[in-house]
């Protein structure tokens, strides 16, 4: 057998491979896209009896500790840490963790909010890098700030959860936006169920949305082609996906999420060598609950919404998917024992091999499919006639997925987006498909193959043109 | 020939595939279409009823309020959303009915006459599904419906625990003793809901509140026991004071606090020496509470105490105590005396207690 030959045998294999790959992960994403239905069905029918507003005013809300870790953030701290100071919630207080910036970002806090340090007892209940001073100021009764030396978002998470003195905290990204009601309907989950151990939001891309006062005011349309891909994306996958998975999900996202904190302290906070700490922490969450036979369960809720700025340009949003594919690795490779392991349940027998075959591999069986795929039409091994059904039939149901998924936001947020909007967003999802997709599973790829390079990075991506732009446009 | 079936079969599939596309974006424009139209509609019902009813409150004779409450009935007709809308917004109006003058109140008692919100919600209660029924449960308590009760009462019955929870706080808003007893003794088993609901829950509670705790206290165990306390504790309910010295006693760490932050709201010096004993408890939190009801009681023996929780082996009670000195303490003799003294730790707590209040008052001490 010539090498010729082994060449075209492979060729020949995965070629099936690929094609049975492929459909089998869109039927997965269409059964996902059904569950989501369902649920959103049921949530719609149980809006009329929510009664999160009436805890709106109840000493009875759990009171939530907001942690912000922040590392050169000297252009949006001090602003978001205001917006966030005027949220509508009984009882919160905002704990802003300097992570050893190297920027303005500690003079701007400390001489905006005129903060001094204070000396008190913090109970160091998972270790941190050293903590260099934690400052207050009257004024703001609410806010406490954190200097302490680098040691990545995580240690910044863990520094935070120490000094925090309420029983649930929120990680948010510096540069988010919560909603009005987010925190009660977040907090209310906590209340009604207390199994409840994490409860995930909704984080949708802010990019060209009017922004007043730092409150979400008015959906828009970005401007850039790269921006409206991510919006159908965020549709699709974080919506439809992270619905569908209910009680099995591995992921709430970094930049809004509720806790338990001492069920965070119990399962040892957050890893701190990882840059997927949003998803490390909750898989590791489920791994500690169904290790110690304790009852528990994590939500999603997508009426909790969070406005977050997807990256503007194709270099930052290289980064941004690099570093999801480092964190995903390291996190399914932190709790490789869980994988196919039924003490784990749906954890351990689903959700994980799920991750490892369709969300790790699947950009590697992608990339090489991309190369393979041309090369045995060249070599005659593919009929064109069929590769060409194939390739429609794949193409049009990635459109379906991702117009299922705005079917399924306008299910969840009824008047958010105007019709007009809705339809032109559906256009992206046809155009998603010749050249986004693509460019994002290479991207993916890249984190796989520089995994050592990146794994420790904070991965900045620029926001200063996006917030400039919203501020310009509030005024 | 099977090579070219396949092939057929592909194309069928992709044509299919093509159809079903059609047909979600028929669906996605449809939808998009409807909830913009019902987005306005919402919005312009909103802004008419309110426009309406506000020309019905600042109208300046009797006849034209008619007028113009004809004119809101004739608006709202038979259609079920304006009228709950016109029901919200007359609830808000309600909240605020105290500060509006006589005869403003007197138009609010007639536009509840035309609006008669119990039949309306008797009606959904029976005919709609789970959720529609939660909701026709809370408004129905919302107007204190109390003839309702009965009806109300079989939903706690239900397996929905949405329905459940809904249904206890319309009774509790609604009165009815037996019903937020039998609840809270379903949570004694079932620990679902978080104690801060049965908090919400017993604060809604529009009946005797004493003998709610009271037959609480006989019928639960110390978990719903240390609840009832709770949710009382604002209340300072005098009548109660027996049975937190009782709970005072308790084996249970919760129960105690509860009593013993319960007693501390009276701020009364007869239960000076009880705060005095619970200094010495082996909880923290127990002592915790009790340098509060000192702090409260401020008298110069309660200040002695408060010096001794200086040098308590937990920081935040020495931290506390030290704060409470501080505050009350306006000749600063105990403030000095506890720096003074030879406890580092208490002297410490006690500085520092100081340099927070001097930064709080901008360099004044008081």
């Amino acid at each position: 057998m010539t090498i010729l030959n082994i060449v075209r045998l492979f060729i020949h294999f995965f070629n099936y491979f690929c094609m049975a790959y492929t459909l089998l992960l869109s039927v997965i994403y269409l059964i996902q896209l059904i569950i989501a239905f369902v649920r959103v069905r049921r949530q719609d029918k149980q809006k009329i009896s929510e009664d999160y507003m009436r805890y709106a005013d109840s000493q009875n809300l759990l009171p939530i500790s907001l942690i912000i870790p922040a590392h050169n953030e000297q252009e949006n701290i001090v602003n978001n840490v205001k917006n966030l100071l005027r949220l509508d919630y009984p009882e919160f207080e905002v704990i802003v963790v300097n992570d050893g910036s190297t920027d303005g970002t500690h003079r701007n806090m400390i001489e905006a909010f005129g903060l001094y340090p204070i000396e008190g007892a913090v109970k160091v209940k998972i270790p941190t890098q050293e903590v260099l001073g934690v400052y207050y100021n009257a004024d703001y009764p609410n806010l406490y700030y954190v200097d302490k030396e680098s040691g990545g978002k995580s240690d910044a998470l863990n520094a935070g959860i120490n000094l925090s003195r309420y029983p649930l905290y929120a990680c948010l990204d510096a540069d988010s936006r919560i909603e009005r009601d987010a925190l009660l309907i977040l907090g209310n989950e906590f209340l009604k169920d207390t199994t409840t151990v994490v409860a995930g939001g909704f984080v949708r891309i802010a990019n060209g949305s009017l922004i007043e006062d730092g409150r979400w005011k008015r959906f828009e349309l970005p401007k850039r082609m790269v921006e409206r891909f991510q919006i159908v994306e965020y549709f699709r996958s974080f919506l439809a996906g992270r619905l569908a998975w209910g009680k099995a999900l591995l992921i709430v996202s970094g930049a809004f999420g509720v806790f338990n904190k001492q069920v965070v302290i119990d399962a040892g906070g957050y890893k701190t060598n990882t840059i997927g700490e949003d998803m490390e922490i909750v898989v590791r969450i489920h791994r500690f609950m169904r290790t110690h036979r304790r009852k528990y369960t994590v939500k999603f809720c997508p009426e909790a919404i969070c406005w977050t700025q997807g990256p503007m340009s194709l270099r930052d949003l290289q980064v941004q998917r690099r570093r999801w594919q480092i964190g995903l690795f390291d996190t399914l490779r932190s709790h490789l024992l869980m994988t196919f392991n039924p003490v784990f349940g749906s954890v351990g027998l689903v959700s994980l091999p799920y991750s490892w075959l369709f969300e790790y591999l699947g950009a590697a069986v992608e990339t090489l499919g991309y190369f393979i795929i041309p090369l045995s039409l060249l070599l005659g091994e593919l009929n064109l006639y069929f590769f060409i059904l194939y390739f429609c039939m794949a193409t049009i149901l990635g459109i379906m997925l991702s117009v299922g998924g705005i079917i399924l936001e306008q299910n969840t947020r009824k008047g958010c987006m105007s019709s007009r909007q809705a339809m032109k967003l559906s256009l992206y999802a046809i155009l998603e498909n010749f050249g986004y997709r693509q460019l994002i599973t290479l991207f993916r790829f890249g984190g796989m193959i520089r995994y050592r390079k990146y794994k420790g990075s904070w991965g900045r991506i620029q926001r200063r043109e996006f917030n400039a732009r919203v501020e310009r446009k509030s005024t | 020939m099977v090579e070219f079936s396949y092939e057929i079969l592909a194309a069928i599939l992709v044509l299919i595939f093509i159809l079903a596309l059609c047909f979600e974006y028929l669906w996605l424009y449809i939808l998009s279409r409807k909830n913009e139209e019902a987005d306005l509609q919402k919005g312009e019902i909103n802004a008419r009823i309110h426009a309406m009813l506000e020309a019905f409150l600042y109208s300046p004779t009797l006849s034209s309020r008619e007028a113009e409450l004809d004119a809101l009935f004739a608006y709202i007709g038979e259609d079920p959303v304006k009228k709950d809308e016109a029901v919200i917004q007359f609830i808000q109006l309600m909240r605020m009915s105290a500060d509006l003058p006589e005869e403003k109140q007197a138009s609010l008692g007639r536009l509840y006459e035309r609006l008669d919100p119990v039949p309306f919600y008797t009606e959904r209660l029976e005919k709609g599904n789970r959720y529609e029924k939660s909701y026709a449960a809370r408004r129905l308590a919302d107007f204190m419906a109390r003839e309702k009760i009965e009806e109300i009462r079989p939903l706690l019955d239900d397996k929905h625990t949405d329905l459940v929870y809904n249904a206890a706080m319309a009774l509790s808003e609604l009165g009815d003793e037996e019903s937020v007893v039998a609840f809270a003794q379903k949570c004694e088993t079932n620990r679902r809901y978080s104690h801060r609901v049965l908090l919400e829950l017993l604060q809604a509670y529009s009946g005797d509140r004493v003998r709610m705790v009271r037959r609480l206290y006989e019928t639960c165990d110390d978990y719903i026991r240390a609840t009832a306390v709770k949710a009382y504790t604002g209340d300072r309910l005098e009548a109660l004071a027996g049975l937190y010295m009782d709970g005072m006693d308790s084996r249970d760490g919760n129960l105690k606090i509860a009593c013993v932050k319960a007693l501390a709201q009276f701020g009364d010096p007869k239960y000076e020496h009880t705060m005095a004993v619970a200094l010495n408890d082996k909880n923290w939190i127990v002592r915790l509470a009790a340098v509060s009801g000192l702090e409260k009681i401020a008298t110069p023996t309660a200040l002695e105490a408060l010096v001794h929780a200086t040098q308590d082996e937990e920081w935040w009670v020495r931290s506390a105590a030290a704060k409470a000195i501080v505050q009350i303490d306006e000749d600063l003799v105990y403030v000095e005396q506890v720096l003074g003294g030879y406890d580092k730790y208490a002297a410490d707590a006690v500085k520092s207690a100081l340099y927070k209040q001097v930064k709080m008052n901008g360099g004044a001490l008081q």
